[in-house]
């Protein structure tokens, strides 16, 4: 039997030495680390819950859209049947359009007998009052503000058309207030990331600094680079991953609080929406991305030290 | 083996050494003196690669210093045993751990570092302190236990920046004599101190160090 182990089980062994270490550096003063968890725990649910609640929204406006935004095109009254049959199918053979849908001036007329108090109103006229509608409805890439505007300013420009509607005001909303929220998620993201990986670098370094004459004599008796690193990657590995195993708890507790209140105003708009939580696979990136932030902060720092120069005595 | 050629080293400021030339074959004990300030902590710095010479070329055991990358100099390291005036124990580690330390780096088996940790501690005379904090022991037996980690790796070298500097005389003997023990078994030893009257007592070669060079 070789005096030393094989390089490989060396490597392994150093490794659990480090988790080991770091482990019980942190378990040493566990309320002043608890609060360091608890900070960056927080740090990363405050942009992760606008991107849960913008993720929600999305699917918000997904449901919404099987009452998609549609054009309607009231006909001029002069026309003949035979123009009306060539349009519908010119506009079937559009691309942009899913589907045409006629209403007839008779079919127009009994719907407005049968739900409209004035329907004695239309006796009066001698003729048929209501005009043809054709309710044009978008393909689904086209159903955004732009391009439905697009679409909408063509159809106005047929001859045979004499008023077009489209009634897009919420959905024009709905984009703009989740592509201002999607910019503001991301702004908040960049900051709480760069303030996740001070409040670990810093809890390091205070940490560290008790530590200095550990990291000299370790070097000065041969220990590698990587040696000294990694109980202290560990470490930050540690912070990032309890950390964002808070922010999880945390969303999760703040989605469950607002789901009451949420199902009620939906209730009143005759519908069902569950919010969404943070599915397990996001969570898991997460919970990678908090460990890497973790990571990233304590190579920063103890670089640092490691940069410093040696001393003998 | 130990050699210095034409080695200059300064620093911003001032000039620790001008032109230091002296060799020692394998298994010699040479003493480094001068008075403060001469070099010596230079000297011992520039063969642990610690720091870069400005000029001039340093060997250790047929290696050029002048050619080792970076990341070579903790392996320069687990071959030289270093004895420091403080002797830069871990508190919060047991004399054991503090003496198993290089061991554990080198990735050195469980049993084999037991055996090797004992057996330094033995030759110091401290094998019945292991478990201690070595807060709780005296100058010179925190000096011993550096000098059983300096040992633990069997190093063909030992350098030692004045290991009695903090030691009364009576002690200060125990250690060279403890230091003569590793060179009647070959290994390299050179010891850098200022306290002439107490190396004047041991029959070994002495390097003088005078502004910035060795003096012939």
């Amino acid at each position: 039997m070789t005096q030393r182990y094989p390089h490989f089980t060396h490597w392994f062994l150093s490794h659990g030495r480090a988790i080991r270490f770091a482990f019980n550096e942190l378990m040493r003063s566990p309320v002043a680390n608890f609060i360091t968890v608890c900070v960056i725990g927080i740090a990363i649910a405050l942009p992760l819950g606008f991107f849960i609640l913008l993720e929600n929204m999305q699917t918000a406006d997904s449901t919404w859209n099987t009452s998609a935004p549609t054009i309607s095109l009231y006909l001029k009254s002069d026309i003949t049947q035979t123009q009306v049959d060539s349009l519908i199918q010119t506009l079937r053979a559009n691309n942009n359009i899913k589907n045409v849908n006629y209403i007839s001036p008779e079919q127009g007329l009994k719907t407005f007998e049968k739900n409209s108090p004035f329907a004695d109103v239309v006796n009066l006229f001698q003729k048929n009052p209501i005009p043809g509608v054709l309710i044009i409805l978008p393909i689904k890439q086209d159903q955004n503000p732009t391009s439905i505007n697009t679409l909408y300013l063509a159809l106005k420009q047929l001859p045979t058309v004499d008023i077009a509607q489209l009634d897009m005001h919420w959905v024009t909303r709905l984009y703009d207030v989740i592509s201002v929220g999607e910019k503001v998620v991301r702004a908040l993201s960049v900051l709480f990331c760069f303030g996740v990986i001070l409040i670990i670098a810093h809890t390091l370094r205070s940490s560290l600094a008790s530590h200095i004459n550990e990291i000299q004599v370790m070097r000065l008796i041969g220990a590698t680079r990587a040696y000294i690193r990694r109980p202290l990657l560990y470490r930050g590995v540690l912070y990032g991953l309890l950390g964002g195993i808070i922010s999880w708890v945390l969303i999760n507790v703040f989605v469950m609080q607002i789901q009451p209140p949420i199902s009620q105003l939906a209730q009143t708009y005759h519908t069902i929406f569950h919010l969404q939580r943070i599915t397990f696979l996001q969570g898991s990136l997460l919970l990678i991305f908090s460990a890497l932030l973790g990571l990233i902060s304590a190579w920063l720092i103890i670089t640092q030290f490691l940069n410093m120069p040696e001393q003998m005595d | 083996m130990i050699e210095f050629q034409n080695v200059a080293k300064n620093y911003p400021g001032h000039t620790a050494l001008i032109n230091a030339t002296f060799s020692m074959a394998s298994g010699d004990m040479a003493f480094l003196t001068g008075h403060s300030g001469a070099g010596k902590s230079t000297i011992l710095k520039l063969a642990m690669g610690i720091e870069k010479p400005t000029h001039g070329k340093i060997h250790i055991n047929q290696q050029d210093l002048s050619q080792l990358k970076k990341r070579h100099i903790p392996q320069l390291r687990s071959r030289i045993g270093m004895i420091y005036q403080n002797p830069q124990l871990l508190e919060n580690q047991t004399v054991f751990n503090n003496v198993a330390l290089p061991l554990l780096i080198q990735g050195y088996r469980h049993q084999e570092i037991k055996r090797r940790v004992q057996a330094a501690l033995d030759k110091v005379g401290l094998l019945s302190k292991e478990k201690l904090s070595p807060n709780s022991l005296s100058c010179g037996e925190q000096q011993r236990i550096g000098i059983a980690r300096a040992v633990v790796n069997k190093p063909s070298i030992l350098l030692a920046d004045e290991p009695t500097g903090n030691l009364d005389p009576d002690l200060s003997m125990d250690i060279l004599r403890l230091f003569e023990a590793f060179h009647l078994v070959g290994v390299t030893v050179l010891i850098a101190t200022h306290d002439l009257p107490l190396i004047a007592q041991m029959p070994y070669r002495m390097i003088i160090l005078q502004n910035g060079e060795v003096k012939k």
